[in-house]
């Protein structure tokens, strides 16, 4: 293998492709799925979290197990619009061309047609590999996937030969939920490509070394993947590859001419650490470019602002340079690419003429460079552009908060003309309006000052004189110290303009602190505006002396409170730049790879969060907390899975939390201690319960109609019936009687005691029902409500949205509010009273399966088929929910509840895993501190905090 | 297009005549070709197994014969001197194209069109106008000039997408479908002064489409565009088209004679069973070539007894020869551009003969239900999934019959409508797509169809169609079914 000795067996970034079988390796059993599986259906979904080797596994491991009259893949990313790549990707292919509409009304049929030439052109199934699939729903429309979806759907119905890859990451395989409704199968083929194994892993370094003549020394690879993975069993092919591409290139340096390439120990030390190797090799090849700072902004540009990369034109780059201040020219800006794509950071231009990372651990790498103060700047830009269209549709102009929040940044952010007027018009507006106050203000004041000047006497006129005099002093006293602070606002512009000549990340500091200083000073100007007046009023006071006294006195008060005023306002504003800050540092933090840092840097936005008194509810610090609790291994244990089947419904007793299943057991969990747990197991799957508080006894309905009566004291059986064969949907108590749902419409009513009192049928299939006081409401499949009196009969009935079948229903006594979820994942929240729709709540996906409120109707919190459960602040709906997920099980969620003391909230999953999760924060953030070995460097503070706030340690010292 | 010089006028003839002794051999042979071909020119039934034995040499001898002399094939000889007269007879004017079509043997109008366009570079519309205009014998030595450049003529696409040899495939095979089934006769039909030609890739799809699917696959392969030269990898499909086509006439015959011998139909001292038991276990090309001849032997005159009637003729003389021919075609040693010609003349006998497969269905039926309402008589539901398709796919079919088929097994069907017709292939031919894969177990099963491999150490043994490795399928649900039917079958075979 003389010929291989220049060219490294290793892909550094690249993924592997089909030539590349003879140095691919450790994949067998993955490939063998993915070949088994692409038979299965036309429909084949490919996830798995970034860097685990999905396009490698495809592109090359099942590439290479057809034949080549079998398998002609074409290649998709979302580029500018997934259907427009789509069109073009497939007409490349082509050997005959088709001639296809214009883009704005090509229809399914074009696509078939096009897709059909193809096919007779080369006479081979056509696999459509959707790569980077997430990218559609990161960078795209909902219209865009619409639109993508309905095609799709028409083309499986077709009789081409044509099957469908999606490769996307695993955590946005959430989005696709919303194909399944035009795709119901969907998720049925899929193949989850997991991390590889440290066996495999081995493998994937002897085997390629063996075929390319380097030697390994003894225990090469064992010290490799240790350093790589050093707890875990699954390794990072990205990370195996870069640091292998980066041995081999050190080996072949000490090689003699010739000589057998021999890869060591040593090599792999001198390295450093494996996580810093990605971020030294970006600042490495960074600094040997000629205009860093210009190739650094650049490379921001190829980063989404969720973190991820993303394809860009040379002319989106000149843009983005633009927007962020650091404006370049187009000749530079093609320069820098061309350089970047030399040094194996960028990939060479697609067809379509965009560029992108070669990976997107890089993305992750130039991510933590962004600044705040960039990220501010685009995120501004955003807040603008939308008040904008805002103001177009209905005319509302920019309020002075807004004009506030804008104005440190207004300068930096070229806008369009349009914007700019925008801006102007709100300002003027301000102006107006302020002046409108001012001069009310100065009326009122007069007419109050006449009032009381009249009420004063004539002979305290020359001692009031000579306080008079010892006010103007004073007002002389604070003209002077607000020319004091004009001199240190003067100092401060000096600093800063004196740091702006200073390094370029520190102009953008600079350029921030002239700014404060601006501000300072402008607050100064003001404040000796201020004593100026006084002044004039004590001249005044001087020849109406009955009136001076009094009118200094306001005069200084007034001075006094305005002061107190700006101060307040100051501190105000400081408050919230620290909590803007911390909402920034918490969502920055889920972003991140490092777990210490991800720990530190969440918690830390959680301590700025309770310092400047943050509200309770503050979706960003508590999924930024829950992440880093999940990453850094469980504190104790949050989650058991003691039903194997689906676990039916949750409910809170005591401090107890009961769970019945399918697997036929009723399950009671200490709330704080999941270990805690006895069962009960009964002949038939449990469907539904209800806690009978007043005689300290549960009642069970199974399936097939099977009823229980269960003393909770002692774990005995009370009465046993059965009613008709149906399956209970739900159980409610109204004075002595116990109402029994069967899901076919039958409703069975018992005594306490177990007599049977009556059988109803309510004439429909009910789908949900709550028991609002004394009566029944139970929707059906239609979406519509009946209300049913406690004798069952019907009272009334109304639709409260005509579109989707209700899934779930809840009720709130106190609060007399009620809950119901719909099919599509729609909540509302309705006055039952009224039935007038108070609140939608939307952001679930599929259909909601349970709903529950907290003690006192602040929380409710929802469970649905897209596998989260959504935790919303009734008093403030207008508030995004927090969403959590089980990254690991992704199970549906069947069941949700609170603790009896809303501490905790829980869920039960389709597999039977009941979790458990913190409301407080300040619970969940308890005992991070343990668990993170270490504290922020001042560096890191620097960057993923702020420079000019003072470093603190996050953690205690142990 | 490549052409020769082949002498074709009468005066030419005559010319021939005089220097006849003076030819040589090979000569003597063409010109003796090439007066058969004339004598026939008005019948379309004339063939190519016609043609060589009126020389008394076999196809393949034929076809070598004339591939060394003139670069041609057979049908390609016998086609051009079939337009050529046509010519003449358009500038005589001796009457209209269908005519004209007609009398030098094409079935077919718009598919002498088609040929004449693709030989001449024009249409013979457009030489009866400018005969009708008066061109004359002008026109007629212009046309004979035009005649030749086409070979220089830029390309037409469809030559760049596969070798000459698969277009005159596909169209010989086509041609021969239509008989079959006439609906497919539309996509020749072609609008001639519009400058519409007929889309040789619509033609090759019809053939993947309507042969059972374990030929169609085959063929595709053989169409795509990535095995266009030959070389060893059209070598090697070629070789597998045959023998895939091959093992299912095999077992389309095995099974004819299990059934004649489960109805007790056959004189079982007059048949050698050893040779079918031998192709029950692990059959050799030659086991199946010989197993066919007996076959063949044993059907003669039974033609009203077994289900496909074309065996008879299909299994005649000339279809052996060629499988002899096949048989001794050496792998390595030949030319491998000689060895893919002469493969593709066997492919396209095979084809050609089995194109009455077109006219059949097979298909796979799974579970049938019954439907008796209460005082009428029951009905049956099948659900059939067609395995005549372009892709692997199968479409569904939902069918209710007043009487019942085989059920979980493939079938060859003459309709759908006909739940009597039928001849159950199993357990030769097998479909894995109703089976459900998705546990650990069997998920390394194909959803495919499977042909019968070999019976060793007390296991089927298949291939599938997607693969080309052996496939253990014991984990099947209805393997035992499988083992049973095969067993009977060996034992039907020991009689």
């Amino acid at each position: 293998m003389k010929g291989n000795l220049h060219k490294s067996p290793f892909k550094f970034l690249d993924s592997y492709s089909e030539e590349d079988s003879a140095i691919f390796y450790g994949r067998d059993q993955e490939i063998e799925e993915l070949y088994s599986k692409v038979f299965q259906s036309k429909l084949m979904l490919v996830y798995g979290a970034s860097g685990t080797g999905k396009s490698s596994v495809i592109n090359c491991g099942l590439a290479n197990k057809f034949d080549s009259a079998d398998w002609m893949p074409i290649h998709i990313r979302r580029g500018g619009n997934i259907l427009r790549s789509l069109a073009n990707q497939v007409s490349r292919a082509a050997i005959m061309p088709v001639d296809l509409p214009e883009e704005s009304i090509r229809t399914s049929e074009d696509f078939r047609k096009q897709l059909s030439s193809l096919y007779l052109d080369h006479f081979k199934p056509i696999h459509l590999i959707f790569d980077q699939f997430e990218e559609l729903f990161i960078f795209g429309f909902e219209q865009e996937w619409r639109a993508f979806i309905a095609v799709i759907r028409d083309l499986m119905d077709t009789d081409l030969d044509v099957r469908f890859i999606f490769v996307i990451r695993g955590e946005y395989l959430e989005f696709l939920s919303e194909f399944e409704e035009f795709i119901p199968e969907f998720f049925d083929n899929r193949v989850r490509i997991e991390k590889m194994t440290r066996k495999n892993a081995v493998e994937s370094i002897t085997k390629p070394a063996r075929l390319f003549n380097i030697q390994l020394e003894d225990g090469f690879e064992e010290n490799l993947l240790k350093k790589i993975s050093p707890e875990k069993t699954y390794v990072e092919l990205t990370f195996l590859q870069v640091f292998l591409d980066k041995v081999y290139r050190e080996a072949r340096l000490q090689a003699e001419a010739n000589q057998q390439v021999v890869m060591t120990k040593q090599q792999i030390d001198a390295i450093g650490q494996l996580g810093d190797v990605l971020a030294e090799f970006v600042d490495e090849q960074l600094f040997k470019m000629s205009d860093t700072k210009a190739a650094l902004t650049v490379l921001k540009s190829f980063v989404s602002l969720q973190g991820t990369k993303t394809q860009m034109t040379s002319y989106s780059v000149q843009q983005y340079t633009k927007e962020i201040g650091h404006s370049l020219s187009p000749s530079v800006v093609d320069q820098i690419i061309s350089e970047l794509v030399n040094k194996r950071i960028l990939k060479e231009q697609d067809e379509n003429g965009q560029f992108e990372l070669r990976h997107d651990s890089l993305a992750q790498k130039i991510y933590q460079k962004i600044t705040i103060q960039e990220r501010e700047i685009l995120d501004i830009r955003q807040f603008i552009n939308n008040s904008f269209s805002e103001y177009l549709k209905r005319g509302t102009l920019l309020t002075d908060e807004d004009l506030v929040y804008i104005a440190p940044f207004e300068r930096h952010l070229s806008l369009d003309q349009a914007c700019v007027d925008f801006i102007q018009l709100s300002k003027k507006k301000s102006a107006k309006r302020k002046k409108r106050q001012r001069i009310r203000i100065v009326i009122i004041g007069l007419i109050v000052l006449l009032s009381m000047t009249s009420l004063v006497g004539f002979f305290f006129s020359q001692e009031q004189k000579k306080r008079a005099e010892n006010m103007a002093i004073v007002a002389k006293q604070k003209s002077e110290e607000a020319e004091n602070q004009r001199g240190i606002a003067e100092e401060q512009k000096k600093q800063a303009k004196k740091s702006e000549e200073l390094a370029i990340e520190e102009a953008e500091n600079a350029r921030r602190e002239r700014f404060e200083a601006q501000l300072a000073q402008k607050e100064a100007q003001m404040q000796r505006d201020r004593a100026e007046f006084q002044r004039l009023l004590a001249d005044k006071q001087k020849q109406q002396a009955e009136a001076a006294q009094l009118r200094a006195e306001k005069s200084e008060s007034a001075a006094l409170a305005s002061k107190v005023l700006a101060d307040a306002e100051k501190e105000k504003s400081y408050a919230l730049r620290m909590l803007s800050l911390s909402r920034e540092m918490a969502i920055k933090s889920t972003h991140m790879m490092d777990k210490n840092l991800k720990g530190l840097v969440a918690l830390q936005a959680y301590q700025f969060h309770q310092q400047y008194s943050g509200q309770d509810f503050q979706p960003e610090n508590y999924q930024a907390l829950y992440q880093a609790d999940q990453v850094l291994g469980p504190s104790g244990s949050n989650s058991t899975r003691n039903h194997n089947k689906v676990i039916n419904q949750l409910g809170a007793y005591q401090n107890q939390i009961i769970s019945i299943s399918d697997d036929q057991k009723l399950g009671i969990t200490h709330a704080s201690n999941l270990s805690d747990y006895q069962e009960f197991v009964r002949p038939y799957p449990i469907t539904a319960f209800l806690i009978d508080e007043n005689e300290h006894s549960l009642v069970l309905g199974s399936s097939k109609g099977n009823l229980t009566k269960l003393d909770l004291s002692n774990g005995k059986i009370v009465w046993e019936r059965k009613m008709e064969s149906e399956d209970l949907l739900g159980i409610f108590s109204i004075n002595e009687a116990y109402f029994f749902f069967g899901t076919g419409g039958m409703v069975s009513q018992y005594s306490h005691s177990g007599e049977l009192l009556s059988h109803t049928i309510i004439g429909f299939i009910p789908k949900a029902i709550a028991q609002i006081n004394q009566q029944f409401w139970i929707s059906d499949g239609q979406g519509k409500i009946s209300m049913f009196s406690s004798s069952l009969d019907q009272i009334g009935s109304f639709k409260p949205d005509n579109s989707q079948a209700i899934t779930s229903m809840v009720f709130h006594n106190q609060s007399e509010q009620l809950a119901i979820g719909y099919q599509s994942g729609l909540i509302f929240l309705i006055d039952p009273l009224t039935k007038v729709i108070k609140e939608a709540l939307p952001g679930h996906s599929a259909a909601i399966t349970d709903l529950s409120f907290n003690n006192d109707g602040n929380y409710l919190l929802s469970g649905s088929f897209d596998r989260s459960i959504r935790l919303w602040n009734i008093k403030r709906p207008e508030k995004a929910p927090i969403v959590l997920r089980d990254s690991e099980s992704e199970q549906w969620i069947k069941s949700v509840t609170f603790s009896s003391d809303s501490k905790h909230f829980y869920s039960g999953s389709f597999d039977g895993t009941l979790s458990r999760y913190y409301l407080s924060m300040d619970e969940l953030s308890q005992g991070l501190c343990d668990r993170i070995s270490r504290n922020m460097t001042i560096d890191e503070w620097e960057t993923h905090v702020a420079e000019d706030i003072v470093y603190q340690k996050t953690c205690p010292d142990e | 297009m490549n052409t020769r010089d082949i002498p074709n006028s009468p005066s030419e003839k005559s010319n021939l005549k005089a220097e006849e002794k003076d030819l040589s051999m090979d000569q003597v042979l063409l010109k003796k070709l090439q007066e058969t071909v004339m004598a026939n020119l008005g019948n379309e039934q004339f063939s190519v197994e016609d043609l060589a034995s009126a020389v008394a040499f076999s196809r393949s001898h034929l076809h070598r014969k004339l591939n060394q002399l003139t670069g041609q094939s057979i049908s390609q000889f016998t086609r051009e001197i079939r337009l050529k007269q046509g010519m003449d007879l358009l500038k005589k004017e001796t009457g209209t194209v269908s005519e004209i079509a007609f009398q030098v043997g094409f079935g077919s109008n718009t598919y002498f069109i088609k040929c004449f366009h693709e030989h001449f570079g024009f249409s013979p519309g457009e030489v009866k106008r400018k005969m009708a205009e008066g061109w004359g014998s002008h026109y007629a030595t212009s046309i004979e000039e035009v005649h030749e450049p086409k070979s220089d003529a830029k390309q037409s696409p469809l030559e760049t997408l596969n070798p000459a040899s698969s277009q005159q495939l596909i169209l010989e095979i086509f041609q021969e479908m239509v008989k079959y089934k006439p609906t497919l006769e539309k996509f020749l039909m072609v609008d001639e002064d519009e400058g519409e030609s007929v889309d040789i890739r619509l033609l090759a799809y019809q053939i993947i489409k309507n042969y059972p699917w374990p030929i169609g696959v085959e063929v595709r392969r053989l169409f795509s565009a990535v095995l266009k030269e030959p070389n060893q990898e059209r070598y090697h499909q070629l070789q597998k088209s045959i023998y895939r086509t091959i093992k299912v006439i095999s077992f389309l015959v095995i099974s004819e004679i299990a059934n004649l011998l489960h109805h007790k139909a056959l004189k079982t001292s007059d048949i050698k069973f050893k040779i079918f038991c031998k192709c029950l276990t692990k059959p050799s090309h030659h086991d199946l070539v010989e197993m066919m001849k007996e076959a063949a032997k044993i059907l003669k005159g039974k033609v009203e007894m077994v289900f496909i009637g074309e065996l008879n003729t299909l299994l005649d003389d000339a279809f052996f020869l060629e499988l002899d021919d096949w048989l001794a075609i050496p792998d390595k040693e030949h030319d491998i551009s000689d060895t893919c010609m002469l493969l593709e003349q066997t492919l396209m006998l095979l084809l050609n003969k089995t194109a009455f497969l077109v006219s059949y269905k097979m298909v796979n039926v799974g579970t049938i239900k019954v439907k008796k309402p209460k005082h009428k008589i029951a009905t049956f539901a099948h659900e059939f999934h067609i395995l005549n398709s372009i892709d692997s796919e199968f479409k569904i079919h939902e069918e209710i019959m007043d009487q019942f088929s085989d059920s979980n097994a493939v079938l060859l069907m003459k309709s759908i409508k006909d739940s009597t017709q039928f001849l159950n292939l199993s357990p030769l031919i097998i479909d894995t797509h109703r089976e459900e894969l998705s546990g650990t177990s069997k998920s390394r099963i194909k959803r495919d169809i499977f042909l019968f491999e070999a019976f060793q150490e007390g296991h089927l043994k298949y291939a599938g169609t997607s693969a080309t490795s052996q496939d253990d399928l014991s984990l099947l649900d209805g393997y035992e079914d499988l083992l049973a039917e095969y067993k009977y079958l060996l034992k039907l075979m020991q009689a």
